[in-house]
């Protein structure tokens, strides 16, 4: 008989995760109610809110999946090798973001079963079509980036040796791909320029969306690395990662900011916010998001500690989220639209499968470099 | 060939940082290619050869409707739609006659709605499988065979035409095309006996219904035709008694939804060429002179084999 050896699966599985694999057997139950009764019998869309709760959900997800750009970036351009642990971690998420964005398609689009037509029939001045060519081509780049992670606990030398010789291209084109997607996420409200709201409406969605997605990138990685090392004892990461990280956030959170108000400010629809309406107290709060981490990540002692930088991360993710969101659905022109129980379960069951499957991947697989093997880079 | 010795095994530090430079250039350069090509569709987007004013059209003289709903009926007849009470297009409604009335109820007049077919539609450009096409002729025409089903189009289109099925698992869009196949005009223009519809080119449609603006001064709205230029120009023309907002038209601009967009389309190539130099250039920059060493050792390793 031969012998293939199989690497131990951890076996002890966290409260934690019981609970997240409930709501994701729920969540795929409410998906199936989409497949057999249809999109007109379990969500709130109609002719006039044809887009709901998946697609913010996607964006918002899309959004922050940065953190595999952003930190690929800094460690693999810019040379900074001391992030290269947290870059590890980044990427992971990023990858677990996009499958779960990717599986809301299956029930957010009206023929999921033509998911295929993308490759055929090809509209190549569609956003749309440039955001989901950079999506596809940019999650098999993802899994070329993990690949190596896998083969390395596999043991496939002779393979883990092929990728690593075209690794610098992969990362480089990933870093590409993933600005192009970013931008032209944001390029699909330009199409949009009497529904959406002119507080979110700019001929600068794209650099906006590119600018923010890689400003949450850090935050991200900041809340997945701390969150994490209270589940995987073997994460470490080396000093001054987390501030240094807060750095980047601070001058990137700063960035976004000037760019979204001083646009509005140049359009001369800064007042718009101070308007006692639903969608100027939707943008004063995402904007106050962005301001909170800016002064807590300015305050000189407070920026070192781990408690205050995890805070100022979950703050501009939040920011983020409720970006993707305001220009999504907030402050688009419809009928009114609020999710329904199967929208929202799905919605939950689709981000349970992400974190089930990072914890899969993190606790199998070997994403932490040792101290002697990262020192020698 | 690098070796990959003793660093670690799954990342990309020890590298080939002359073939980086050359992938990156080459991702870039197939990425402007697909970037011209869309620059170039989107200038052909205009209708094909027959010239704008030659092309499949309608008029609708909203002072001379009645509100018969006769040109509905036909339209469900033509296109064999189920009947059904609603308020605004749907799957199975592919135009609508609406009743506005002001609210001292001194003014008041009727709007058809469906497709209104513009020169250069939103629809068009925003669909990623290319489900949509603006015919030669005119009519824009939806290839349900195609559609994904993202709803994109309904989201893009300024009128809201495009309609689902809602009750379907496994809905598709559907809305008027024009009755591209009819060549006696449309089945709801036939069927219109006041007068208000009339089919036919664009360019004699339009100069009926600027005899009539000049025969009655002040009658029509502006003195113009709504879709003449309006988003771009249409092929469904509006003359109305009432301002354009009242019977539920969109504020649009000379400009077509597609040109609007159109600025950051034509910027992409430069930004995916921008950002892999930018790289490359990061890439050199902030190298230590520890690893400059190290290439520069490589490089010479490899030009003594070669000699």
């Amino acid at each position: 008989m031969t012998t293939i050896t199989i690497p131990k699966i951890k076996k002890e599985v966290p409260l934690f995760i019981l609970f997240l694999a409930v709501v994701a057997l729920l969540g795929i139950f409410a998906m199936g109610t989409r497949w057999i009764y249809g999109l007109g019998a379990v969500t709130n869309l109609s002719d006039t809110r044809p887009w709901g709760l998946w697609i913010s959900f996607d964006l918002a997800v899309m959004a922050f999946s940065g953190s595999a750009f952003s930190l690929a970036a800094l460690t693999h351009m810019f040379h900074r090798y001391k992030y290269h642990n947290i870059a590890r971690v980044a990427l992971i998420s990023g990858f677990v973001g996009y499958i779960s964005a990717a599986a809301a398609l299956t029930v957010e689009l009206g023929r999921p079963e033509r998911l295929w037509h993308y490759f055929f029939y090809w509209n190549t001045h569609s956003p749309l079509f440039e955001v989901g060519m950079c999506v596809i081509t940019y999650l098999l780049i993802l899994t070329l980036e993990f690949l190596p992670m896998l083969l390395k606990k596999l043991e496939w030398n002779r393979m883990l040796k092929g990728i690593h010789f075209f690794e610098i291209p992969i990362v480089a084109a990933g870093i590409i791909l993933s600005s192009g997607h970013q931008s032209s996420l944001g390029s699909i409200s330009l199409a949009l320029p009497l529904k959406l709201h002119p507080l979110w409406y700019t001929p600068m969605l794209p650099v906006i969306f590119f600018i923010s997605a890689l400003t949450s990138g850090f935050a991200m990685a900041i809340l997945v690395g701390l969150l994490g090392m209270r589940f995987f004892k073997d994460w470490h990461f080396k000093k001054g990662v987390f501030s240094g990280l807060g750095r980047y956030l601070l001058v990137f959170l700063s960035i976004t900011l000037l760019i979204k108000l001083g646009e509005l400010a140049y359009a001369g629809e800064l007042g718009l916010m101070f308007e006692n309406s639903y969608q100027g107290k939707m943008f004063l709060i995402e904007n106050a998001m962005y301001i909170l981490p800016i002064i807590i990540l300015l305050i000189p002692k407070i920026n070192k500690r781990r408690p205050w930088i995890f805070r100022a991360a979950a703050l501009s993710v939040g920011g983020l989220v409720m970006h993707r969101f305001n220009v999504s659905f907030v402050g688009l022109a419809g009928a009114q639209y609020y999710p329904t129980w199967q929208e929202l379960l799905s919605t939950a069951g689709l981000a349970a499968i992400g974190i089930i499957l990072f914890w899969l991947i993190a606790s199998n697989l070997p994403l932490m470099e040792d101290e002697k093997e990262a020192s020698s880079q | 060939m690098t070796k990959t010795n003793n660093t670690c095994n799954t990342c990309i530090s020890d590298l080939t940082r002359r073939d980086f430079l050359k992938v990156a250039g080459a991702v870039a350069g197939g990425l402007t290619a697909t970037g011209a090509l869309t620059n170039s569709a989107l200038a052909s987007s205009g209708g094909g050869d027959i010239p704008l004013e030659d092309q499949k059209a309608m008029l609708y003289d909203a002072t001379y409707c009645v509100g018969c709903r006769e040109c509905e009926l036909a339209c469900k007849e033509d296109n064999q739609l189920k009947e059904e009470d609603v308020d605004d297009l749907s799957g199975h409604t592919f135009t609508l006659i609406k009743l506005y009335q002001s609210e001292d109820g001194s003014e008041e007049s009727f709007r058809k709605y469906q497709c209104m077919h513009c020169v250069e539609p939103a629809c068009v450009i925003s669909c990623p499988v290319g489900a949509l096409e603006k015919t030669a002729n005119g009519p824009v025409l939806y290839e349900s065979l195609k559609c994904i089903g993202c709803r994109y189009c309904m989201q893009a289109c300024p009128y809201g035409v495009p309609a689902y099925d809602w009750s379907e698992a496994y809905p598709l869009i559907a809305k008027c095309d024009l009755c591209y196949d009819r060549q006696d005009g449309t089945a709801c223009a036939l069927a219109c006996s006041p007068g208000a519809l009339i089919s036919g080119t664009r360019g004699e449609l339009l100069e009926i219904a600027k005899e009539r603006i000049a025969a009655n001064p002040g009658k029509y709205h502006e003195d113009r035709v709504f879709g003449e230029h309006d988003g771009g120009g249409t092929s469904f023309l509006i003359l109305s008694g009432v301002a354009f907002e009242n019977i539920g038209l969109p504020p649009l601009t000379e400009e077509s939804i597609p040109e609007q967009g159109h600025t950051a389309t034509k910027a992409v190539p430069y930004i995916f060429g921008g950002a892999a130099g930018l790289m490359a250039l990061a890439y050199r920059a902030t190298m230590s002179s520890e690893e400059r060493a190290q290439i520069q050792e490589e490089y010479s390793k490899e030009e003594g084999e070669t000699a």
